[in-house]
């Protein structure tokens, strides 16, 4: 009886039209994903786009779409028997109910791996297409996709295909089964956000449904040769994710086969049955007379027009009051919820519960999930007569199709509306768990109703369309799934295939440019001058969404239409003069809008800078001027420059004179400038001149002096600049109306402009030869003067007015001088008091002014009023570095200090500018109640500490320079929090670089250098992995004598001309220190990039007779190199590797060992919950597995090695380990 | 006065099946029943009246309305209870009842629901008015079903079939409001089934292959048989015999188990016939075979 089922159900799947459709869709999309990662993939890029592992991420993209498969096909398979009422027929038939429920699931699942081999299909195919980089993909691997499919893909299906198909038997609801399917992408959701932190990995890894999160747990810290080579993990979590969901499915399977019953009633509840009623009837009583009250029949527009509002009423009530829909919401609240709390800023700190923020974070997944319910219940609102076969008794009303049309559009208007005032209450309620009460209501309200209701209006007249225009409701969700991808990935590839203008958004429905995740909001400037371009292209997309509307009610099925020829002759007929005109009008507003729009932004105001035009501009800067890169150029002493701001226009004009010295030994005929390619600028010199080149497409002259400089000669270069006219969708973006935070880039620069292409296939194809490097190596002795790019380097004297409207304050580096009003205008007049290094920016906005002071150094404070949370944390961070700086590393050279808050839109950094430290609205935002991280306090420790390291010596431009700033920096910023928190927290903040450190190696795309040679961009290393050797030293050599050696190298370079400081250099002086016995770290930590694996194996103690007890501790040690790839070494020039095998065979190996790691044991006594050590000391390990018998007086709870993450251990938490 | 006017109808479905074909009725306000098997296409013109779907040629008018032309006029005074229906679940009669109350233009709400209080009373619904309607019985459904007809105040009512399935106190009691409705509307019955249109029409049609066979009255239709239908207690393998030499309109056993042929014949067929007065049923099948023999 199974074989006759089963054969019956899949001949009658295969005979379905849209399973090929389906099939088709997954063909194309897979292939086009890989054949377009592949292509795309530039020269220099060593990641393989098929890989074991990249093949699984991308298959993840394609969840969703698969999981919604499982209801349309699945889920149908049993519905179908319940809807076209063949059960009562079916029922009566001598099936076994194992038969039918077996072979009903079975034959389903089937096609729907047949449709889901398409996704492999098409990244094998992908690959192996014409026009693929192929270095970047490898040739076709049985193995990975068996794997895929094995274990991810197959299970998934089987194990959601038999939770869906559980679901529509017991409710005998299709719509139930989408349902199922959405809650189960809204749990992964929220597994996903709940845990996130470190600790809660492992129960992510374990419980996510998709066992995405499984991977993830292994391949994290995965390199570049790992993700490209290795097959995926097959043990651990991986494997009890997989049995755990399983057994899941295998329940509820068991669960339906148990209780379903071939009834009129699925399931058989006994327990939940009414005492049923005796409904007696009364029926042959008297024949009453049929009168019938008069009624008043209206059935002019207006009150049609109230109907359909009457009737969206009747139809959301159903709708939301449906348990399907209730649990959506509910699993959406919580989803929200989960990510509200969650809230990581930039670092992975927390920031507090802002209005904005609460609204940002719903705006990706929330959003998502809002748009999956329009689509879905978009099917449901228009199919939902015919689904419970009541559509002829509706369609036989006198009610106009346009006002049933009418009356869908508002009810699912309605539910979104519904749906998005959960942003506002999940957000106000996390904001008061949070102990937080300045709810920003007006802008809670204003961005939900004003700003992203539109936004699923257009897609909802876009769902309404298509699911009008078909008659199967599944395939049109389907449809509808793949649309807004399609929106979002389309432009790409029209760009690739070289129709470049077509990847505009005024060509991709619903799109907005700058409109990615969420709206950018910042207390201080608001939503900037965005919101004239959103609403701009929605009121667009909003015409043409009514223009769909049209073609919805052309082509709505009233009655029963046979034949597509048969709608389209209807709709023929309903095309009548107000339907013409309707979509005349709205065609043409719609295409008029659309053709502004794209003049406006292509041909009127070129404000946009196309990728082409930023090529062009690359490649010719180069072609035309790379040959004067080594052209010495006078270096910049003295500027003195007015700048007017004008935070209403959102414009600036600005005068100045740079006096220009030549420093150098040599003779200057040419003088190179570059200046503002967007502004309007003009200049002149005070030296006689001729040009030899006037460039006004690169903005770039090169003068030739009729004189020529010698040693010591100055001149005076006077400029003017003013800001670029506005136009509608651009202003100026420089000046805002409030917290402007202008540069001086925006001032002529000297020198040829180091901006050129990277990607040595693209310079290929410009005609431009291969580019071997960004900057020169430390050991390149000829960079180490001002010679090279972007010469800005020494120091300079800085004098600065500048006025802004009379509300604002603004500022400059320097001490203030004197502040003045003058035809309704505020003046500052600032003047450096030591020399800064040159790079220099003009504030403006209406702040709150803090001051304090740090013995005779002022610091005052410019922030927004209603940002106080962190003022403190930040004022005190300055001071706490100062005290330390000052002891260590010689005096301050300011007398003031200003701190000015900037908008988060402007930038996420602080940033040093003199003695102005501008800091991003995010630091006075953040959260420091939790997770004893004071970020405020420690960025102001990073900061300050650059006015020595980065402001007193300035590095050479080159690889490697940023080691004597960033990771100073960061060192500094470590030492001074454990001042103030003590030795025991030092845990968490090495955790926390040692993370950051590994997930940036992960995730870097080029090569990983070593410290001594990081490009300024490698921040894992220059900030996370400098820190954390730093610190690693200090701890080896003494704080002490490690600072005092850092004094040594500051004081030589203070101020000081080249050679300038570079990493080589402050490597070479800490050498003089290290003892015979560590120098294997000069070589670990600097030349080379090695990692351990130390590894707390088992614990064992016991107390002894005189109360004291004894820890039996085994440990292994093992340390590798790694190339920049990724790839492990365990041999070194002069030793062989160590190795061990381990059970089962496992062969592990290390380089060999002379090294000194912790070993520390933890009592019972906490301080802010980090366990004390009872005993801690370095050990020196020479084998890879030692036992360690350790005699303590007190009783031991935790024990490890190397405990306090000093040393880089590629797998850190198996360093500590509770004692049994 | 004939008020409902179809002419030359024709609707050919895409599997070749000629649904209705060349068909033209004139219809007078009262009942009338069109009678006729399964798959007469019965459904089709019903629905084709009632402005769900389409014909490929033909016209109907009602009362000066373009029934084709202009669907929204015909649907303001249309009555239809389809042959099938289901209702939105989890969803009060009541309430229900408000729902095509609106959707029939009716304005007022104290009117609304005036006319929903009196739409269930007619249809002894009242009691049950809180229920679900997907939970009702058929006859409850179907009553229901009668309840929103009566909420646009029809003057042209189409029932399809309506009261297959109910029980005999059910079909009682269902054709009883019918006939209420029908003493001052046109309303269109079809069935299957002979009694209906003997106890409620005072005209009806005979349809089979997408045609009329015969516009009649029930009594005419009888009368017009008088002394033609004869019967006679034969043995089963005699049927056959019979079927190819007489008209046989039916066969059934007595209650004594002996089988009775009833033929039509305008003169005594044979000695053993004997004269039986002709019902409704026997103008029903001779028109099925005569149609049947014409093709």
């Amino acid at each position: 009886m199974f074989h006759t089922i089963f054969r019956y159900e899949f001949r009658h799947w295969l005979r379905q039209p849209v399973i090929y459709i389906y099939a088709a869709f997954f063909l194309v999309i897979s292939l086009g994903t890989m054949w377009g990662m592949a292509a795309e993939a530039s020269s220099e890029v060593v990641r393989i786009i098929n890989s074991p592992r990249q093949i699984n991420v991308m298959a993840n993209l394609f969840n969703t779409l698969m999981l919604f498969l499982l209801p349309s096909i699945i889920g149908l398979s049993i519905y179908r028997d319940f809807q076209s009422r063949m059960y009562t027929l079916l029922y009566a038939f001598p099936f076994k109910k194992r038969d039918y429920l077996l072979a009903k699931l079975l034959s389903s699942v089937t096609v729907v791996i047949i449709i889901t081999t398409m996704i492999g299909l098409g990244f094998a195919l992908g690959a192996a297409l014409p026009g693929v980089n192929a270095k970047a993909v490898v040739p076709f691997d049985v193995l990975a996709y068996a794997q895929l499919y094995g274990l991810y893909l197959i299970p998934n299906i089987l194990l959601f295909g038999a939770i869906v198909f559980a679901i529509v038997s017991f409710s005998r609801n299709i719509y139930a089964g989408f349902v199922a399917v959405i809650l189960i992408i809204i749990l992964q959701l929220i597994i996903e956000s709940i845990f996130k932190g470190v600790e809660w990995r492992y129960l992510a890894a374990l419980l996510d449904p998709l066992g995405d999160e499984a991977v993830k747990y292994y391949t994290r810290h995965w390199t570049l040769a790992e993700r490209n080579t290795l097959p995926l993990p097959l043990t651990g979590v991986i494997l009890y994710n997989r049995l755990l969901w399983t057994g899941i499915a295998l329940i509820i399977f068991g669960f339906v086969f148990r209780y379903f019953s071939f009834q009129q009633q699925a399931f058989s509840r006994s327990s939940k049955k009414k005492p049923s009623q005796q409904l007696v009837k009364s029926q042959l009583g008297p024949i009453i007379d049929i009168q019938l009250p008069t009624v008043q029949f209206n059935f002019t527009p207006l009150h049609q027009l109230r109907t359909a509002w009457q009737l969206s009423s009747f139809d959301f009530r159903e709708i939301v009051s449906s348990w399907s829909f209730i649990s959506i919401v509910l699993g959406g609240l919580l989803a929200i919820f989960f990510q509200q709390v969650e809230m990581n800023a930039a670092y992975g700190f927390k920031l507090l519960p802002m209005t904005w923020k609460m609204l940002h974070i719903p705006s990706f997944i929330y959003a998502g999930l809002v748009n999956l319910i329009t689509f879905l219940f978009a099917g449901l609102l228009l199919h939902r007569g015919r689904l419970h076969r009541m559509n002829h008794l509706i369609d036989i009303s006198p009610l106009p199709n346009w006002a049933f049309l009418l009356s869908k559009v508002i009810a699912l208007v309605k539910i979104q509306m519904l749906l998005l005032s959960f942003i506002i209450i999940a957000g106000v309620t996390v904001q008061m768990i949070n102990g937080f009460y300045d709810f920003q209501f007006g802008l809670y309200f204003f961005e939900v109703y004003g700003l992203y209701l539109i936004h699923f209006i257009i897609w909802a007249c876009l769902a309404i369309c298509i699911q009008s225009l078909l008659s199967n409701p599944y395939l049109g969700f389907f449809l509808l799934l793949l649309i807004p991808m399609g929106m979002i990935t389309l432009p790409s590839l029209v760009d690739r295939i070289g129709l470049s203008f077509l990847k505009q958004e005024v060509f991709w429905y619903n799109q907005v440019p700058g409109f990615v995740i969420g709206f950018n909001y910042s207390d201080l400037n608001q939503y900037g001058s965005y919101l004239p371009t959103y609403w701009a292209y929605k009121v667009y997309w909003l015409v043409g969404g009514f223009g769909l509307l049209i073609v919805a009610y052309l082509f709505r099925t009233r009655g029963i239409a046979f034949s597509f020829r048969e709608r389209l002759a209807i709709a023929k007929r309903r095309m009548d003069r107000p339907v013409r005109l309707g979509l005349a009008l709205s065609l043409m507003v719609f295409l008029s809008l659309g053709t502004s729009i794209f003049l406006e932004e292509n041909v009127w105001h070129k404000t946009r800078v196309s990728d082409e035009d930023e090529t062009t501009f690359k490649v010719e800067n180069e072609k035309r001027y790379k040959r004067y890169e080594n052209v010495l150029q006078p270096q910049l002493s003295r500027v003195k420059v007015a700048v007017d701001l004008y935070p209403e226009q959102k414009q600036f004009s600005a005068k100045g004179t740079y006096t220009l010295i030549n420093t150098s030994e040599q003779v200057m005929d040419t003088l190179l400038i570059a200046h503002s390619y967007r502004e309007k600028s003009t200049y002149q010199l005070t030296w006689p001149h001729t040009f030899v080149v006037q460039d006004t497409l690169i903005k770039f002259d090169v003068i030739q002096l009729k004189k020529p400089m010698m040693p010591g000669d100055s001149l005076l270069l006077q400029f003017q600049v003013a800001s670029e006219d506005h136009s509608f969708f651009h202003t100026d973006p420089r000046v805002i109306q409030n917290g402007t935070f202008l540069g001086s880039q925006v001032f002529p620069k000297l020198g040829y402009r180091a901006v050129e292409l990277t990607d040595n296939e693209k310079r290929k194809q410009h005609g431009l030869p291969p580019r071997d490097t960004d900057l020169p190596l430390p050991t390149d002795s000829t960079a180490l003067g001002y010679a090279y790019p972007g010469n800005e380097i020494g120091w300079i004297e800085l004098e600065a007015i500048v006025s802004t409207r009379p509300e604002q304050v603004a500022l400059a580096p320097g001490i203030l001088q004197r502040e003045w009003e003058k035809d309704g205008r505020r003046y500052f007049h600032y003047q450096t008091d030591s020399p800064i290094t040159p790079q220099y920016s003009f504030h403006s906005g209406q702040f709150a002014i803090q001051k304090d002071k740090w013995k005779e150094v002022d610091i005052i404070v410019y922030y927004h009023p209603d940002h106080t949370y962190n003022l403190n944390s930040i004022i005190e961070g300055v001071k706490a570095s100062l005290d330390y700086n000052t002891q260590y590393f010689g005096p301050y050279q300011h007398k003031e200090i200003r701190i000015v808050e900037y908008p988060r839109t402007e930038g996420t950094f602080a940033t040093v500018m003199g003695n102005l430290m501008p800091y991003s609205e995010l630091y006075w935002i953040g959260d420091i109640s939790t997770d004893g991280i004071d970020l405020p306090y420690y960025i102001s420790a990073h900061e300050t500490t650059h006015h020595w390291w980065g402001h007193q010596v300035n590095p050479a431009n080159i690889r490697g320079g940023q080691m004597v700033t960033e990771s100073m920096a960061e060192y500094v910023g470590l030492k001074v929090l454990e001042r103030r928190y003590g030795k025991a927290m030092i845990r968490r903040f090495l955790r926390h670089d040692l993370d950051l450190y590994l997930e940036g190696r992960a995730n870097e795309r080029g090569e990983e250098p070593t410290l001594l040679t990081a490009y300024p961009h490698q921040e894992y290393v220059n900030y996370q992995k400098g820190a954390l050797l730093f610190y690693a030293l200090s701890d080896f050599l003494g704080e002490e004598r490690l600072n005092t050696v850092f004094a040594a190298y500051l004081s030589e370079h203070t101020h000081h001309g080249p050679p300038l400081p570079h990493s080589l250099g402050l490597r070479d002086a800490i050498a003089e220190i290290v003892p015979d016995t560590l120098s294997y770290l000069l070589e670990d930590f600097f030349e080379t990039i090695t990692l351990y694996d130390n590894k707390v194996v088992e614990t064992d103690w016991e107390q002894l007779a005189d109360s004291s007890y004894v820890l039996e501790l085994r440990v292994q040690a093992g340390k590798f190199r790694s190339d920049g790839y990724g790839n492990r070494l365990y041999s070194d020039n002069q030793l062989d590797s160590l190795s061990v095998t381990r059970d089962g065979g496992k062969v592990q190996h290390s380089l060999p060992l002379q090294d000194y790691i912790e070993i520390g044991v933890f009592g019972a006594q906490e301080q802010d919950g980090e366990r004390l050590p009872i005993y801690i000391h370095r050990h020196k390990m020479t084998s890879m597995d030692t036992v360690f018998s350790i005699r303590l007086d007190q009783r031991p709870i935790e024990a490890g090695i190397d405990p306090y993450h000093k040393l880089i251990d590629i797998q850190p938490e198996d360093n500590r380990r509770k004692v049994n | 006065m004939k008020n409902l006017s179809i002419k030359q109808l024709t609707k050919v479905y895409s599997n070749g099946v000629k649904a209705v074909d060349n068909l033209s009725l004139e219809i007078s306000p009262g009942m009338f029943g069109l009678l006729g098997p399964n798959g007469a296409g019965k459904s089709t013109l019903m629905r084709t009246i009632a402005t769900l779907q389409n014909p490929d040629s033909g016209s109907i008018h009602f009362n000066g309305i373009d029934v084709l032309q202009d669907p929204m006029s015909l649907r303001k005074i249309l009555g239809y209870l389809p042959q099938e229906f289901g209702v939105y679940p989890k969803v009060s009669a009541e309430r229900l009842l408000a729902y095509f109350a609106r959707l029939k233009g009716v304005e007022k709400k104290q009117e609304r629901q005036a006319l929903i209080q009196k739409a269930l009373e007619v249809t002894n619904l009242y009691e049950v008015r809180k229920k679900h309607v997907s939970s009702y019985s058929g006859g409850m459904k179907q009553r229901f079903g009668i309840a929103q007809m009566l909420l646009s105040k029809p003057q042209l009512i189409i029932v399809d079939e309506p009261t297959a399935g109910l029980d005999p106190a059910e079909r009682q009691r269902f054709l009883n409001i019918l006939r209420e409705i029908g003493t001052e509307h046109t309303v269109l019955f079809s069935t299957h089934i002979v009694d209906d249109v003997k106890e409620l029409c005072h005209e009806m049609a005979i349809m089979n292959g997408g045609r009329i066979l015969q516009q009649t009255t029930p009594e005419a239709a009888a009368d017009k048989l008088k002394e033609q239908i004869w019967t006679k207690p034969i043995q089963r393998e005699e049927l056959e015999q019979i079927r190819s030499s007489y008209t046989l309109l039916s066969s059934h056993y007595k209650r004594d188990n002996t089988l009775y042929a009833r033929i039509h014949s305008p003169e005594k067929p044979g000695p053993e016939f004997t004269a039986s007065e002709p019902n409704l049923e026997d103008a029903y099948f001779l028109a099925l075979q005569q149609a049947n023999t014409a093709v």
